[in-house]
């Protein structure tokens, strides 16, 4: 399936790109520009996330995890993934890493749900250095009291989402 | 643009130091205990995701900086202008799934539509589904990294929370009224 939805972007970005190119060069050559800015800080950090990820795994205790996150721990691992997402002030790029080390190491489909919900939605790193000074007091309690009860919401929902789905 | 230069200043970065200090203390663990068989074998399933990082990433990245250079800055601002019907909360969830670049760009949006008065209702759905539902950060890192099955299972269980959101602030805005004047 990813190969798909890669195949479908790399088809529409390369039309895309041989249209503008032929009609306005100059706006190829930006799109370029933005293209070696973004890309940078992947050469070298995902590799090496990669590589951490992929040692951890196996030293993860896998029942531990089961116990905790898996399926079978129903609403306490939803609620432990809402909590350790509340507590991760990392970027994405630390962030997916630990999900993915979790999830080959017996983690639920809900808690995990739940765990990026409340990461994303929370962000500490986010909401001090960009929100707070922009936006004002007000506006950041009014957002996160709008979304405090998601991250377990989520899970719930993503327990049938995951059975219908039949990837359970 | 030189190469070395461009490389240095991957390495020099500091999330690269901690993240590769990680990698191999977590290698030289994994060998103690477990021997090389075990690296190996890890190397083995790293190789693997990387491929999918290889086909993937460049095609996102790409898609991402056309949606950059392309996309005209007041297109979100007309989006959020919908208003906070059915119609407005649908259309701010899809302006923050969709809006590209990090916080820098998706804040200082919000603040001027902010100050211009817009209502409460999708400028908070806005920026939940910005944070929720953020499809550059789902290409780029989500999928690949846990793949597609828990990435579809995590979108679809959280694709009606943006909008539930924007009621809520709706409601709670109307009970506990902004303090006068904050919007200068």
């Amino acid at each position: 399936m990813m190969f798909y939805l890669a195949g479908t972007i790399w088809v529409g970005v390369i039309i895309y790109m041989i249209v503008t190119w032929m009609q306005r060069p100059e706006k190829v050559r930006e799109i370029f520009r933005h293209f070696v800015k973004n890309s940078r800080i992947f050469v070298g950090i995902v590799p090496m996330a990669l590589l951490a990820a992929g040692f951890l795994t196996p030293l993860v205790p896998g029942d531990f995890v089961a116990r905790w996150l898996g399926e079978s721990a129903g609403m306490t691992a939803i609620m432990i993934g809402t909590l350790a997402g509340w507590c991760l002030p990392v970027p994405p790029i630390i962030f997916y890493p630990i999900v993915a080390v979790l999830l080959k190491t017996g983690a639920g489909m809900p808690a995990l749900t739940s765990l990026i919900c409340a990461w994303s939605v929370f962000g500490i790193h986010r909401t001090v250095l960009m929100e707070l000074p922009l936006m004002g007091r007000y506006f950041v309690i009014l957002r996160l009291l709008c979304s405090m009860a998601f991250p377990p919401l989520a899970g719930l929902i993503a327990i049938f989402v995951a059975g219908g789905l039949g990837v359970a | 643009m030189s190469i070395w230069p461009a490389l240095r200043s991957i390495i020099a970065d500091r999330i690269f130091i901690i993240v590769a200090i990680v990698a191999l203390a977590t290698g030289v663990v994994l060998y103690e205990i477990k021997g090389s068989d075990a690296v190996v074998e890890a190397l083995r399933d790293d190789i693997r995701v990387f491929i999918v990082f290889i086909v993937f990433l460049p095609a996102v990245l790409m898609l991402g900086s056309i949606v950059e250079v392309m996309l005209p800055k007041n297109v979100v601002e007309r989006w959020l202008g919908v208003g906070s019907g059915f119609k407005g909360l649908a259309v701010a969830t899809f302006a923050g799934a969709f809006t590209p670049g990090g916080p820098f760009l998706a804040f200082p949006m919000v603040l001027a539509l902010y100050r211009a008065g817009a209502d409460w209702a999708p400028l908070i759905t806005y920026i939940t589904a910005w944070s929720i539902l953020s499809m550059p950060r789902i290409l780029i890192f989500e999928i690949p990294f846990v793949g597609g099955e828990l990435a579809s299972v995590r979108y679809l269980s959280t694709l009606i929370l943006p909008p539930i959101a924007g009621l809520l602030a709706r409601y709670i805005t109307r009970v506990y009224r902004p303090p006068e004047g904050l919007r200068e």
